[in-house]
């Protein structure tokens, strides 16, 4: 059946990539925060 | 970790996911070709996220007191009524004519002025006009003058104001206007008639009646507010402008101001999440990934037993909620990231009370995604007024008018896209700001709210450029 053969785009693996550099920003700003909570939790 | 932390985590990482998978995008109305860009497009993402940190930190330290909400508009003068009926009038004939056309003329979308008419004029550039000049669609509304008429005649008749027949049910707020909302999308991206000039000739009529009823038994400006989806989509952009009308006096205020008294009812954040989610799935549609992605969904329905237009067409819609969802998950990441910032307010309150902060981005990527769009297929709005029926009429002059492709070059194109996402992320940071100083008083608890809105403003620029970008490879 097809719904079993639905397969991950890997062919188009260089878009993913490159997509990865546009959420970078994202990335680096919510983990930045992200460890700022968790050090403010540690360190009252 | 609490609850709360592992509960924004799980949002974050369900939105980086969306972010990842969603589809690499071709712009559906966008030229492609784009080259020779001094620096990779990607690195754009990246200065447009620095910009928004600027603004961000500039904002926190410059801007200490609310300015849009405490700004009360200027009353300049007072519009003659019949202004209010010409304008009416006249929206009414545009509508009967679009209808006319829609049947009468030819039904070759190249040919016929309707469907230029509503995707590049109507859908396109008026969020920009009402932008910019105020409510412009509120004066034309063609079903809200034909409601007001209505009202005029019958309470003329009966000697008295009559009260609307039935209470709108207030829980379901703008719901509505969202499913109408979401229905233009829908005929717009899955149908495969979309474009044909008889079945949006068909849809005005359809929806026309839809109003009309809703205005009766509900009253016209309770039904406008709360079922017109257009009526809700274009007012919210007024409301970025420097003017506004209220009881028939035109006033000037301050830009962005009008988004502060902007009544919150339930469905409002969906309306406007809808409107970022068809934009985008726009954008996505004809990228790479998700046709393939689509095929294979297309195939799992026609195994079912659904025929193929059929199965693409419910992929299509399947797409259209996912982008719409995605746009929701990103929002509700950035609500979730304050609440847990300890802020005494719950998660639906934050949601309503910064609702309004979306609505620069949405029309940040309705520009950005148009912009090509307005410029070279808006051309041909030259030759359909003197040929509008496509039936070799030229009643101007202007019919053989050709679009100069060559007017913009595509980096102008993907530079100006850029400007516009930022500009519109800015001042969303910037309503967003002003709002949390207006609510927690002191900047300094304002700013710790409003870092999570930074986070969901940096993700969107970056998905709005993401797709842009995929549009011109």
């Amino acid at each position: 059946m097809t719904i079993f053969s639905i397969v991950l785009p890997v062919a188009h693996a260089g878009h993913w990539l490159a997509g990865l550099l546009y959420l970078a920003p994202v990335v680096i700003l919510a983990g930045g925060i992200a460890w700022q909570r968790i050090n403010d939790r540690r360190n009252p | 970790l609490s609850g709360k932390a592992a509960r924004s985590g799980v949002v974050a990482a369900i939105a980086g996911a969306a972010l990842l998978a969603a589809p690499a995008a071709a712009d559906a109305h966008g030229l492609v070709g784009r080259a020779d860009l001094p620096i990779p497009d990607w690195l754009f993402a990246w200065a447009a996220a620095a910009v928004l940190a600027i603004s961000f930190f500039a904002f926190a330290v410059f801007w200490q007191e609310p300015v849009l909400e405490t700004n009360v508009p200027k009353e300049r003068f007072t519009i003659p009524v019949f202004v209010d009926v010409m304008c009416g009038a006249i929206g009414v004939a545009i509508m009967f004519g679009l209808i006319y056309a829609g049947f009468h003329g030819s039904q070759l979308d190249s040919e016929n002025v309707v469907p230029t008419f509503i995707y590049v004029f109507f859908w396109s550039l008026l969020p920009l006009l009402c932008a910019i000049f105020g409510d412009l669609f509120r004066a034309f509304n063609p079903w809200r003058a034909i409601g007001r008429a209505g009202g005029w005649v019958v309470n003329r008749i009966s000697g008295e104001n009559l009260p609307a027949p039935f209470e709108y049910p207030e829980k379901l707020g703008r719901f509505p206007a969202v499913f109408f909302l979401f229905g233009f999308g829908f005929l717009e991206l899955v149908t495969l008639s979309g474009r044909h000039p008889d079945v949006l000739a068909t849809a005005i009529i359809i929806y026309a009646f839809v109003q009309l009823i809703g205005m009766t038994l509900f009253g016209v400006d309770r039904w406008l507010e709360r079922g017109d989806a257009f009526n809700v989509y274009f007012n919210v952009f007024s409301r970025i402008s420097p003017l506004t009308v209220k009881n028939r006096k035109l006033a000037t205020r301050l830009p962005l101001s009008g988004l502060t008294d902007f009544t919150w009812l339930p469905s409002t954040v969906l309306f406007f999440c809808a409107s970022i989610g068809i934009t985008a799935f726009d954008g996505s549609s004809e990228g790479s990934v998700w046709q393939s992605f689509s095929k294979t969904l297309q195939s799992v329905f026609t195994d079912i037993g659904f025929g193929p237009q059929t199965s693409l067409q419910i992929a299509f819609t399947i797409g259209l909620i996912l982008s719409i969802a995605i746009v929701y998950g990103f929002y509700r990441l950035g609500i979730e990231g304050m609440v847990s910032s300890h802020i005494d307010m719950s998660a639906k309150e934050l949601s309503r009370t910064f609702a309004p902060s979306l609505v620069p981005i949405m029309l940040g990527y309705i520009l950005a995604h148009y912009f090509s769009f307005i410029m070279f297929q808006g051309q041909a709005m030259f030759a359909f007024v003197s040929n509008p029926l496509g039936h070799g009429t030229n009643y101007f002059g202007t019919a053989n008018v050709k679009i100069n492709y060559r007017f913009l070059s595509t980096n102008t194109i993907w530079y100006f896209q850029v400007l516009v996402l930022v500009i519109g992320h800015v001042a969303g940071l910037a309503v967003a700001h002003d709002k949390a100083l207006a609510v927690w008083g002191k900047a300094r608890a304002a700013v710790q709210s409003q870092i999570w809105m930074l986070v969901v403003m940096v993700g969107f620029t970056s998905l709005g450029l993401w797709l842009l970008s995929q549009a011109n490879q």
